[in-house]
């Protein structure tokens, strides 16, 4: 029992009470032996004596090694243990413990170093745990850790500011305000199956504001395996679902406006031009329905021959002009081509509009036939007077063979014969003047062909030079010889310089009556000339002028400054639309001296040998 | 009377979550993010049962646990161990039970119900 108390104190109080102990033994022991040398106290024989000396004397080496024991190794145990439990507490140890430079010292030493180590990797690892929490908490996504229950464990700062939850709430209560469980659960479904889910879902946010979002789960195991919570990421996708539905809707806007041109609308593929997409408008007009030609060539539409020549031009994005078309009966059709280059849904494609305008040609046509009419109504005179011509001479000469007839008088051959030559050769003036007139009153095609300016200015200028010369108006010629030929149609050219000649005998007319005793006020310039790559013609006056203020206006249609009934408006507008199908350009400017001046410029074409491909052979009349 | 938990973490997150989790199965709870507030929870509040976490600053649990522990009013209050701390079975002698995060919460619910009903 009092060993056992012993025991239960500590290794130093237990030391001392020992060395008292011992102490106390070595004392007792002492007296023995001192009475033992009393006379007459002859206690012991001397053999005991000598061992009572001996223990006395070992009793105080005893006495100084306990002492020694205590300051050597008791006390450092006792200070390193009080330092290994600041160690178990987690308290910093700031000194080394022992200052010996024995074992114990070492062991001091070991157990600061052992603390300074533990001090460095807790650092370590609470760094490293702070920068984790800190990537979860900034991570630009929703993420929440639940546990089998769906309630929240933990979630980082997008979540917490998004929903404002607290630890312990239910995730469908947070996300969407429900008190129970959603039905389809991607993160129960992780719990059964220990599998990673993924979902898109759409709802609305606390505040009733529609929301979308994408969603992952995945499990969280414990050590042995067993999924004990589920981390769900999701990332709200409201924003970018709303713009893709914005695109959506602006997409099928677009879709909308492209299918409903009113003009065909294709997408080719610019490398092989075929049709990769067409709207709605291709079927009234090409008779093809959409899904008939996706897939299928551009060029086919074009006659064989003359393919290649435009699958260039429209990889050029060039405009085509009155291009020929047919369409799925083989009806001829007559098309303005515009053709660009374009991004379509990243693709590179050619975007090509064509317009039809058979229609609008057939009206020009008849327009140019009304304006032609128009002419030869002003021509008339003209032409009277060119048939008298012929028609006198006819007259005298069967009046003078009438009268010679009637007084049985006889003709002698050779005059009968001068008479007959006369009425032949005024015959034949006569009907080249009618078939001159006919030709010109016919209907003329859109053919074009290579033509001299030259003659052409003469034809028309035959027709109305009598007129002319009538009203005292002089034509006067500066031309240029040996002109390159251009392309044009003939019968419409020359309908275009009869035009410019009655509005240049009107100008004249105009500025200075109906007669004028000076021939030079009253003249009619008439001049061709080449000037860089191109035939020059210029119809100049010496008229009224163009007043500056109707300049741009006197090329559109219905313009005129003529009274009522005289003139219709259209003879400049034809005239311009006319040289614009030639290629060619026309302007007016004002003479210095007084006058107009009509300036005409045709190119002349690289290939002086044919013409437009196809052009030369067809015409609108044919198909119409 | 309900019986009531302290729930020692310095952890906001699963303060409130084993809060949330006690109290819906009809515990009081109190709770401290360290050992030296634990002290004071503990004295004002006078639990039934701790929840320790044990990595904690200003104190760790075990030292919480080692000055609890001496005094004869308070050490009998049952202690579980809940940590992500591994190989620690032992820092605490007396633990209930040793509850590793991540942990099943109906476990743990289990432990407690055993322990103090």
């Amino acid at each position: 029992m009092l060993l056992h108390r012993f025991f239960r104190h500590n290794l130093t109080t237990r030391l001392i009470i020992a060395l008292g102990g011992i102490l106390f033994l070595s004392m007792l022991l002492w007296i023995f032996v001192f009475a033992s040398f009393y006379p007459g106290f002859s206690l012991y024989p001397d053999l005991i004596r000598i061992f009572l000396i001996g223990i006395c004397i070992l009793i105080p080496a005893v006495i100084l090694s306990g002492m020694l024991f205590y300051k050597w190794i008791a006390d450092p145990v006792s200070r390193l243990s009080d330092i290994a439990g600041m160690l178990v507490d987690g308290n910093k140890i700031d000194q080394a413990p022992l200052n010996s430079k024995d074992e114990l010292g070492f062991l001091g030493e070991q157990l600061l170093r052992i603390e300074e180590t533990m001090a460095a990797r807790q650092r370590f690892l609470k760094k490293e745990y702070d920068e984790y929490q800190n990537l979860f908490d900034l991570v630009p996504c929703l993420i929440s850790v639940q546990d089998r229950n769906l309630r929240l464990i933990r979630y980082n700062k997008e979540f917490a500011e998004k929903f404002a939850p607290e630890p312990g709430d239910f995730c469908y209560s947070v996300y969407k305000g429900r008190t129970e469980k959603c039905e389809h659960c991607p993160v129960e479904k992780t719990f059964q199956d220990g599998q990673s889910h993924s979902f898109e879902e759409a709802g609305y946010n606390r505040d009733g504001e529609p929301i979308r979002w994408v969603a992952r789960t995945a499990p969280i195991r414990d050590k042995k395996g067993r999924v004990v919570a589920a981390v769900e990421m999701s990332l709200d996708v409201t924003l970018r679902h709303q713009l893709a539905e914005k695109l959506k809707a602006s997409e099928s806007r677009y879709q909308a406006i492209f299918s409903n041109i009113p003009n065909p609308v294709f997408v080719l593929d610019p490398k092989n031009l075929t049709i990769l997409d067409c709207n709605e408008s291709v079927g009234p007009v090409y008779g093809f329905s959409r899904e008939d030609l996706k897939g299928r060539s551009f060029l086919e539409f074009f006659e064989a021959g003359e393919r290649e020549h435009y699958a260039l031009k429209i990889k050029d994005g060039a405009f085509i002009h009155q291009a020929r078309h047919f369409n799925h009966e083989g009806r001829l059709l007559f098309v303005d081509i515009r053709a660009s280059h374009t991004l379509y849904s990243d693709w590179e494609v050619l975007l090509v509009t064509t317009s039809d305008i058979t229609q609008q040609l057939e009206t020009e046509q008849q327009l140019i036939q009304a304006s032609k009419m128009t002419t030869l109504g002003e021509m008339a005179t003209g032409i009277a007077h060119e048939l008298n011509q012929p028609l006198s001479v006819m007259k005298t000469a069967s009046s003078f063979m009438l009268k010679k007839f009637e007084t049985d008088q006889a003709v002698r051959p050779e005059v009968m014969a001068t008479m007959l030559e006369k009425i032949d050769a005024n015959v034949d003036r006569a009907t080249n003047i009618i078939q001159h007139m006919r030709a010109f009153a016919h209907k003329s095609d859109l053919d074009l062909s290579l033509v001299d300016i030259n003659d052409v200015l003469k034809m028309a200028s035959d027709i109305f030079v009598a007129q002319l010369k009538l009203r005292g108006i002089d034509v006067l010629w500066e031309i240029e010889e040996n002109l390159p030929r251009v392309r044009g149609n003939p019968s419409r050219l020359e309908q275009v310089f009869i035009n410019l000649l009655i509005n240049a005998r009107d100008a004249i007319e105009d500025r200075w009556g109906d007669k004028s005793t000076d021939s030079a006020n009253r003249s009619i310039t008439l001049t061709t000339r080449t000037e860089r790559g191109c035939v020059v013609a210029e119809v100049c006056d010496t008229g009224t002028g163009i007043p500056d203020a109707i300049m741009g206006k006197i090329f559109e249609p219905f313009f005129t400054t003529k009274t009522v009934g005289k003139g219709t408006g259209l003879g400049l507008s034809i005239s311009y639309g006319i040289i614009r199908d030639c290629g060619g350009t026309i302007a007016a400017a004002n003479r210095k001296s007084g006058g107009a001046c009509f300036r005409l410029d045709f190119p002349v074409p690289a290939d002086k040998g044919t013409g437009e491909p196809g052009q030369s052979q067809n015409n609108l009349a044919s198909t119409t | 009377m309900a019986k009531k938990i302290m729930i020692v973490d310095d952890d906001p997150h699963i303060v409130k979550y084993l809060k949330a989790i006690f109290e819906d199965n009809g515990y009081e709870t109190c709770s401290a993010s360290n050992g030296l507030q634990a002290y004071d929870v503990l004295k004002a509040e006078k639990p039934d049962l701790i929840t320790l976490d044990l990595e904690m600053p200003e104190e760790w649990g075990p030292r919480f646990y080692r000055k609890y522990s001496r005094e004869p009013e308070y050490k009998s209050i049952p202690v579980i161990v809940v940590s992500g701390l591994s190989g620690i079975d032992h820092a605490v002698r007396t633990a209930v039970a040793v509850v590793k995060k991540p942990f099943e919460p109906d476990e743990l619910l289990d432990i407690v119900k055993k322990t103090i009903g």
